[in-house]
């Protein structure tokens, strides 16, 4: 068997998830942020920072655990099943191809400083141009993707460390002026920032000491990167006049100008148009996996997954999602593709943290190496926080995300449902629960079995059937000595007084308890026969203090339909005194 | 299950448990029923087999005594009671109306239908 090396130490870590974070987001979100909060925007990545950190605890738990499948999509399939898989597949390929899309629009700003060119035109030619790259294949170089982490760390720890001796104090005024609502709305909106910090999660089967390496390069690495965006952050806002920064497409390059001259504006430029180049190619790539890995589980149509025997790429899965890609690009705002992108990462973050509580519960073979502390804490911190963030990011956020659950749940039931058959290890957690359940209330209904048990009867019962409702109760209450009770009950019309004379025992009823007694002989169960008369049988029964009962502390609660063709024993339950009692109707075909 | 039970140890007969079933089923999920069955039959001091029935009311066989559930009518039985009622079993059938103190909380009927 193959199995992979673990050689990957906390440095490593920390660098993949550090790489993974810092992209293009840190040179566009915080005008788009600042507007909605004002100098609160600081404490917006503060929060969002600790808000990501149950979901990258929860998927690193599933990848240890699960190692071969890789990928928040297959967890969450795994776990709850196609119809949550579904829901999570198409959230992470839209909050991916809008991260790709964010990166473009937010990142030509930056390029355009150079040249002099139209916004829209270039941000949808450089999506063409990455398209095409992603199409024909073309490698990946770690080594170019950690050159690019390189220059960008530089550029920014030279603009925060540069910048921060002209940080001005009045420029944080009315700090929350914004409220507790614009600083939520800010902190889903930077939300996306730092999804990068699940993808410890693929490599964390190659992590050494895992239950050390992966908590500590997660809170590391997040720790670093929250220093860095709020120190940036900072710098934006305490370096610039209220309101300046807000408005601007390129709120690093104005907050450069003002502290570090044309050297810092050139050095913010090339780090920027690195990022948008690198976040939007992985924006891409990463993306045009999850219609490819949920066409391979049948969830959607099989030619996402064909791969072109030409290019060696999945070439329909990269050209619906680049479509997805070039739509965005031209006709959404850049601030509804941010906060969107946000809000369907939070929506998968809040899945994930449902799916370890899924496989933890479940009954199976689920048993990972690194197990998230505090569990089920954080992950129910995770789920709360998460909803909490996406009621409160407004309208298009709200809208987007019941937008794709609700087409996801469509897509499910047309496409999926008649198709694929497998369930998720909550579903089976629950059956076993609700059958668990339904064991012990049966056991405790068996256990306590009655020991008196009515038979209530009406005149027009055949003797047959008389014998054989005392016989099933007889049955019942016989293993534990127990007693029947049946009671004839008599109805004589309105118009008939209920005199001494009514209550006279006739032939019919000596005859009745002369053959209880001798079927009490012949069962060996103790059985006492007893005549009720009433006005209205059916009102007799189900009154608690019908005349027969209450001696031995019967109250019959059912009301009994005596149409005489189908029922001819009626319903009687003593909850009182025999909680296991039930009431019987024998029918007769 | 005690009226069953009961009428079946008087009578030194075997008690067959009926599930209607008509889902398309997982290993996973034949493996929980398989268990719940198994629990479920420990319960009775009588000899007990299971059957699967279709769920729109194929009968297996016919039984000497046919013991079922009624059906209440709260909106819940209305909306989760999804077993067959074998109409005409051709057999003496009981009715057991379970107390409403009994009834299983809504909750777990809706689990109940979902996953069973």
């Amino acid at each position: 068997m193959k199995t992979l090396e673990r050689d990957l130490g906390l440095p490593s870590v920390l660098a993949i998830s550090i790489g993974a974070m810092v992209g293009s987001g840190i040179f566009i979100l915080p005008a788009l942020a600042l507007e909605i909060a004002g100098p609160a925007v600081i404490l917006a990545y503060l929060f969002a920072g600790l808000l990501v950190v149950p979901a990258a605890l929860s998927k690193s738990e599933m990848a240890t655990a699960m190692p071969e499948a890789g990928g928040t999509y297959i967890y969450i399939e795994r776990g709850m099943g196609p119809l949550l898989g579904t829901i999570a597949g198409v959230g992470t390929w839209f909050s991916l191809s809008f991260k790709g899309a964010l990166a473009l629009v937010g990142g030509v700003p930056y390029l355009l400083l150079l040249f002099d060119l139209p916004l829209q035109p270039v941000a949808l030619g450089l999506a063409a141009v990455l398209i095409l790259v992603n199409l024909l294949g073309a490698e990946q170089t770690g080594r170019l993707q950690v050159g690019i982490v390189v220059v960008m760390l530089a550029a920014l720890g030279w603009f925060a460390a540069g910048s921060v001796g002209s940080v001005q104090s009045p420029n944080y005024r009315g700090f929350f002026d914004s409220g507790v609502g614009g600083l939520v709305a800010a902190t889903g909106l930077v939300f996306v920032s730092y999804a990068g910090v699940t993808k410890v999660a693929s490599v964390a089967e190659e992590v050494e000491d895992p239950g050390r390496n992966i908590p500590l390069g997660i809170l590391g690495s997040l720790a670093f990167t929250t220093a860095l965006y709020v120190g940036v952050v900072i710098v934006i806002v305490g370096v610039t006049e209220p309101g300046t920064v807000a408005d601007s497409l390129t709120p690093v390059a104005v907050a450069a100008e003002a502290t570090l001259g044309q050297f810092g504006v050139i050095a913010v430029i090339v780090a920027a148009v690195l990022a948008l180049v690198s976040t939007a190619n992985a924006g891409i790539l990463s993306s045009s996996r999850y219609p490819f890995a949920m066409s391979r589980d049948d969830l959607a149509p099989p030619s996402l997954s064909t791969v072109s025997e030409r290019f060696g790429t999945p070439v329909a899965s990269i050209t619906l999602t680049g479509a997805v890609l070039l739509v965005l690009v031209a006709f959404v705002p850049i601030l509804d593709i941010a906060k969107l992108a946000s809000a369907f990462q939070i929506l998968v973050f809040c899945l994930v943290n449902v799916a370890v509580v899924a496989f933890r519960e479940g009954d199976n073979d689920y048993d990972p190496e690194f197990t998230a502390p505090l569990y089920p804490w954080v992950q129910v911190f995770g789920v709360v926080a998460g909803l909490l963030l996406l009621t409160q990011m407004g309208t298009v956020p709200l809208v987007g995300a019941v937008v794709i659950t609700v087409g996801s749940v469509g897509w499910y039931a047309l496409y999926v449902r008649p198709r694929v058959s497998r369930e998720g290890e909550a579903r089976d957690a629950v059956r076993r629960r609700v059958g668990r359940e339904a064991v012990t209330d049966t056991e405790s209904v068996v256990n306590e079995r009655p020991t008196e048990l009515l038979v209530a009867l009406t005149k027009n019962v055949d003797e047959r059937r008389e014998r054989s409702l005392v016989e099933l109760a007889a049955d019942i209450v016989g293993p534990d000595e127990g007693r029947v009770l049946a009671v004839r009950f008599e109805e004589v019309p309105d118009q008939a007084p209920l005199t001494d004379a009514v209550t006279r025992q006739t032939a019919a009823d000596r005859s009745f308890e002369a053959r209880l007694d001798d079927l009490s002989a012949e069962l060996g169960v103790e059985i006492d026969a007893d005549e009720v008369v009433s006005h209205d049988t059916s009102r007799s029964v189900s009154a608690p203090d019908c005349s027969a009962i209450p001696s031995t502390g019967w109250s019959v609660t059912r009301r009994v339909t005596c149409s005489s063709s189908t029922i001819s024993g009626t319903n009687a339950r003593a909850p009182s005194r025999s909680p296991g009692t039930r009431d019987c109707t024998r029918r007769w075909p | 299950m005690t009226v069953a039970e009961a009428v079946t140890v008087a009578n030194d007969a075997t008690l067959s448990l009926w599930y209607p079933t008509d889902r398309k089923t997982t290993d996973q999920y034949e493996r929980t029923v398989a268990d719940y069955q198994a629990a479920i039959s420990e319960l009775v001091a009588a000899p007990v087999h299971t059957q699967r029935v279709r769920a729109d009311g194929g009968q297996p066989s016919v039984p000497d005594l046919l013991v079922r559930r009624g059906a209440d009518e709260t909106l819940r039985s209305v909306l989760f009671d999804g077993g067959p009622t074998f109409p005409t079993p051709g057999c003496t059938t009981v009715t057991v109306y379970t107390h409403e103190s009994r009834h299983p909380p809504l909750a777990r009927r809706l689990f109940e239908y979902v996953t069973f």
